[in-house]
């Protein structure tokens, strides 16, 4: 077991009032996303996410292997979120069946790979016989809280980093190409899944079962690790840029209004605009940098040959 | 190479690493308390979790933490904390080589990392130690700098040493590893070359500790 | 035997005999032991412990005549028993037969110019060789989860074996014949090594690609000290036993194809040959000579002055005039081939060199945690190690 963070009951008071007069320790207001850092990495699909203090890096690999025999016409897609000591105390090595580990992993597991964010189709090579297998390594490095949105906004990116090599059928037989021979080839993504995690507060002392117009419940969107420690619910809705809701998902903890749900649904969606819009342009800054490099070295051959 | 200490927050000590393509994260948190089946009854006991870039760890990730664990005991001041842990967790973000044949880059990297965060931690150290890699090429050639993944497939031989820095100068031999096809005067070349590679690496490091202390 | 806290006035002086002595402190067991110039074992510095080796008897030779086995089933292709001191190490090598799909462009150059790639055999690109796969298991007479020490050995093994380059990625390679029947009705395997019926296993040789891969399992009992060695050691006797089946695959398996349905589409997918391996006809594992190397380890130890047993009764009363003394200079000593609890444990710098016998090194490991590592201690290493490997590749070739 795992040391628990624990927090001092005069820094909790603190924090809770200070929410109730409406400030947040960070000097965010309560709707507001915190900036997203992405950093690409030197190889292609590795992507460091930072927001706030929170770090988290994820890397693509891929290999050629069989399918599942009851699907021929799929690829392989995993993704493996396991956390370690690095993150914080409360993280322990070797041992990811904590609750906190647990409902993370499932919560990126359904809103990346469930909802076909990656057309695992296109991964087929040979009907029944080969095919790639992709897998997502999320690293957690420092956590200061979030670690949902940030690991699904790092997932998303690395997959539309990341270009696998290119492969030639012959026969029997597969040729992969390196990349210095063959351009590789992106992955095909469908959509571009964001997750935003709402926490609720309650600041009243006992509970408060009343919903309406006089509810002093709290609502904060990405909270950082210590107002995570001192929420009382959390929900986390994942939409794309279609306004689609591809998940919602909420485990207990206070109950909420019915009509809070829509509300966070559309506070969610122009975060998730912003992001979508960030992560695409960064992605083509970043393969724009990449393709003038070869730009470059086809020119000179083109010289060579004439 | 590039040292960037304190990079993470929640863990006593910790340092991004890089030189070439290699990259990796360690952190360092201790003293502890340990588990009860860690716990040493005269000496810090000391954990290492070591994570490959892609994957999940394998038998090459123990082998690399026992060789890790070698190069880090003799470092620390050990028989200060009693009964006391001290938790290493390295993060390999690029290998820079291939995986399944060979280990070299990584281990020296994953070595400089972790003394670096121990430095950035405060736990108490008697020396520093300071890893680098080394490759005989084919033509007897010795390869001391920018090793890369190419050079490493066509090698004859692969070392990895890591020399004890005492009073400033490479002193002890704390490890040296090395595989292929080389004979005596080989292991006596590549010792010389390494503890200048070595010099360097701990020059360097110096200068990046002064340059964080004076800002 | 000696007074245990001789420097302590106040307590009574409290006696135990060796073997208690040896459990309670088993460094100054150790040195005691150093001090009058042998080991706790009765062997000397540099000596090692006797090797005896057995190969051929676990080879099941009987079963491989008895049936024919597909190619998921394992057995031994080679083994070997190997006895140093107390400690018995068994290796059986078995293998499997695995489909190599994926090409890279340079396999489809080697296709076509093999011949080119023999002359160039010595090239020392590494992705050209390959390994076996270890497991090694020492037996405590307790099961569970494999221990740290075992998974670091066998990596270890793998690690060296692949890096030794006594194992080309082509002498694994299966080059299958084919199972025919002829007009009279009779069973027929050729091979395309052999001229007659040249036309046949051209015409039949199958697409796909298959090479061997060989697992070692590395058993220890009665484990008395470090084993790395000895398992080295096993494995390579083992794998000079290795003798591979032939295989061949039916002429009527030869271009199967089968169709598989799935979600309402229809795709053609290749039905895996029968690849079977030839009761009759085995071939020796080619191995690299250049390879075969031994493995042999070095303990450095200090010899603690305060131990020396000759000087012990005049301790007492040259206790304090000794601090005012210039320091001695320590003596560090080389203790061949480490065993023993005590030896283990306190041994905190090591030596380990696998040696080829004609003095070329393999692998070399260095750890430097305690004693110091000098020059000339690291050359008289050397030396025994050279010494040994001519000893064990002797004893080889007795057998």
């Amino acid at each position: 077991m795992a040391k628990d963070i624990e927090i001092s009951t005069s820094e909790s008071k603190f924090i809770l009032e200070a929410l109730k007069q409406n400030y947040r320790l960070d000097n965010r207001t309560f709707d507001q996303f915190r900036d997203v850092k992405i950093q690409f990495g030197e190889e292609l699909g590795d992507v460091l996410i930072e927001m706030g203090k929170t770090k988290v890096h994820c890397k693509i690999s891929s290999s050629i292997t069989e399918p599942y025999e009851d699907r021929p016409f799929e690829g392989l897609f995993f993704i493996s979120t396991e956390s370690s000591a690095m993150a914080g105390p409360q993280f322990e090595n070797g041992n990811n069946t904590g609750e906190d580990e647990v409902l993370i992993s499932r919560i990126i597991e359904k809103a990346v790979r469930r909802s076909g964010a990656l057309d695992i189709e296109g991964l087929c090579i040979v009907a029944g016989r080969k095919c790639w297998a992709i897998r997502a390594n999320v690293h957690f490095l420092d956590c200061d809280g979030g670690f949902v949105d940030a690991s699904c906004i790092a997932v998303m990116c690395a997959l539309l980093h990341y270009k696998k090599p290119d492969i030639t059928v012959r026969g029997e037989k597969i040729i992969v190409h390196p990349v210095e021979e063959r351009e590789p080839v992106p992955l095909g993504i469908l959509h571009i899944p964001i997750c935003v995690t709402f926490s609720f507060f309650n600041p009243m002392d006992m509970e408060e079962n009343v919903k309406g117009e006089s509810n002093s419940e709290i609502v904060i969107i990405d909270a950082s690790l210590k107002e995570e420690l001192l929420r009382e619910g959390v929900l986390t809705v994942t939409l794309n840029k279609n306004r689609e809701v591809v998940q919602v998902s909420k485990a207990g903890g206070l109950p909420m209004d019915a009509l809070t749900l829509m509300e966070c649904c559309h506070k969610a969606y122009s975060i998730t605009e912003t992001i979508t819009n960030q992560i695409l342009k960064e992605i083509k800054i970043d393969n724009e940098k990449r393709d003038k490099y070869s730009a470059i070295l086809s020119s000179e051959n083109a010289r060579e040959t004439s | 190479m590039n040292v960037q200490t304190g990079y993470l927050q929640n863990v006593d000590g910790s340092c991004l690493y890089s030189l070439n393509s290699t990259k990796v994260i360690s952190s360092v948190t201790g003293p502890i308390e340990p588990k009860p089946r860690q716990e040493l009854p005269t000496q810090l006991a000391i954990e290492i979790n070591l994570r490959p870039a892609t994957g999940v760890p394998t038998t090459r990730e123990i082998t690399l933490q026992d060789k890790i664990r070698t190069v880090i005991t003799p470092i620390l001041a050990s028989y200060k904390f009693p009964r006391q842990l001290c938790q290493i967790t390295l993060q390999l973000l690029q290998s820079g080589e291939t995986e399944s044949l060979f280990n070299q880059l990584e281990l020296a990297a994953c070595i400089n990392s972790t003394v670096f965060a121990l430095v950035d931690s405060g736990v108490p150290l008697k020396n520093l130690a300071i890893a680098t890699t080394i490759v005989i090429d084919s033509n007897n050639n010795i390869i001391h700098e920018n090793i890369t993944d190419d050079i490493l497939k066509n090698n004859k031989s692969v070392h990895v040493i890591v020399y004890q820095i005492e009073n400033n100068k490479p002193s002890n031999l704390l490890l040296m590893d090395s595989h292929g096809d080389f004979d005596e005067q080989d292991v006596l070349k590549v010792l010389e070359a390494s503890e200048s590679n070595v010099r360097q690496l701990n020059k360097s490091f110096r200068e990046y500790i002064q340059s964080k202390l004076s800002n | 035997m000696a007074d245990v806290e001789e420097n302590v006035v106040e307590v009574h002086p409290v006696s135990f005999p060796p073997e208690i002595l040896a459990r309670i402190s088993p460094e100054l067991s150790l040195q005691r032991h150093l001090s009058l110039g042998f080991r706790s074992s009765s062997r000397g510095f540099e000596e090692f412990r006797d090797v005896t080796i057995n190969t051929e008897n676990l080879t099941d030779d009987k079963a491989l005549k008895d049936t024919i086995k597909t190619n998921n089933e394992k057995q031994i292709l080679g083994s070997c028993v190997l006895k140093q001191g107390d400690v018995f190490v068994i290796t059986h090598i078995t293998g499997g037969v695995i489909e190599d799909s994926t090409l890279s462009p340079d396999d489809i150059d080697e296709e076509e110019d093999a011949e080119l790639l023999e002359i160039t055999e010595e090239n020392s690109d590494i992705t050209k060789y390959t390994s076996v796969y270890p497991v090694v298991e020492v037996n405590r007479g307790r099961m569970g989860a494999c221990t740290d020490e075992e998974m670091i050995t066998s990596q270890r093994l793998y690690d060296t074996l692949l890096h030794s380059k006594i194992l080309t990625k082509k002498s694994l390679r299966v080059d299958p014949g084919v199972r025919i029947t002829n007009e009279d009705g009779s069973v027929e395997i050729i091979y395309p090594d052999t001229e007659a019926k040249k036309e046949i296993t051209k015409a039949m040789t199958p697409k796909k690609k298959w090479s061997y891969v060989l697992y070692a399992k590395i058993e220890v009992f009665g484990r008395t000290g470090p084993v790395y060695d000895m398992c080295w050691n096993s494995l390579m006797f083992a794998l000079q036993s290795v003798k591979l089946p032939r295989a061949f695959i039916d002429e009527r398996a030869t271009d199967l194809k089968m169709t598989v349905r799935a979600r309402g589409r229809n795709a053609i997918v290749m039905e895996t040959y029968n690849l079977l391996c030839d009761p009759e006809e085995s071939y020796r594992l080619p191995l690299r000579d250049i390879g075969k190397s031994f493995a042999s380890t070095y303990g450095l130890i200090d010899l603690d002055p305060e131990a020396d047993i000759s000087k012990l009764d005049s301790a007492e009363d040259e206790d304090e005039s000794m601090e005012g003394e210039e320091e001695e200079e320590v003596k560090t000593v080389l203790l061949a081939d480490i065993d023993g609890e005590a030896e283990e444990t306190c041994i905190k710098s090591t030596i380990s060199i696998t040696t080829c016998p004609n003095g070329r090194f393999r692998q070399l490991s260095i750890v430097g945690g305690g004693s110091k590592i000098t020059r000339e201690l690291l050359q008289k290493s050397i030396a025994l190690s050279k010494q040994r490997s001519s000893d064990l590749t002797l004893k080889s070739q007795q057998d």
